[in-house]
């Protein structure tokens, strides 16, 4: 079974913003099960999602996501 | 209008257009169909723009992606099976001349044959542009 590598801290750098999972959906144009999902380490984002979320916490793509080797 | 609102009316829709197309179906009438779905394409169409909120993203492209990988291998194979027995009983029964088994297995061989078609069209065009 294919085992997911990459994870994240969206929601660590979400409770920091203080943004419900609404909210950060809304403002980066994907819905609130895929956030869920994320946090969820459910589904890996594409590298333009990656982007528009590290861009949202003004931080950049390794402080946000981790690729676990 | 909230995205759950539109996709309350699109499960009303799709509800709806089943019970006129089996209406068509059930009395002979080709137009019904061809004019219902249509008719639902363009209320979804005309009502979509009215939706606040981001109703599908690329997680959502990506499930029905695997969705359809995964319903495309179901239904070949499974086709496959079924179209090769139907014409064989047919075969069998030949001299009973009972050919309905033949036809309905070959209609269902020419269906799994069109999807294939279909199938490595999508795939040339989609491998072109990426």
């Amino acid at each position: 079974m294919k085992t997911n590598r990459i994870s994240n801290r969206i929601k660590v750098w979400r409770a920091e913003y203080d943004l419900t999972q609404q909210q950060l959906a809304e403002e980066i144009g994907v819905t609130r099960q895929t956030i869920n999902a994320l946090e969820k380490g459910k589904y890996v984002p594409s590298l333009d999602l990656a982007f528009r979320i590290a861009r949202r916490f003004e931080s950049t793509l390794e402080e946000v996501f981790h690729y676990d080797e | 209008m909230k995205p759950k609102t539109y996709r309350f009316i699109l499960f009303t829709l799709v509800i709806l257009l089943g019970a006129v197309l089996g209406y068509g179906t059930s009395t002979g009438n080709p137009f019904i169909a061809l004019l219902a779905l249509p008719s639902a394409l363009i209320i979804l169409l005309i009502l979509k723009p009215f939706v606040r909120g981001v109703t599908e993203d690329e997680r959502n492209y990506r499930l029905a992606g695997n969705a359809a990988r995964w319903a495309f291998s179901i239904f070949v194979v499974t086709a496959a099976i079924v179209s090769n027995v139907l014409i064989a009983l047919g075969v069998e029964k030949a001299d009973m001349s009972d050919r309905y088994f033949i036809v309905a297995g070959t209609t269902l061989s020419l269906a799994v044959a069109f999807l294939f078609v279909v199938y490595l069209i999508a795939y040339i065009i989609y491998s072109r542009r990426s």
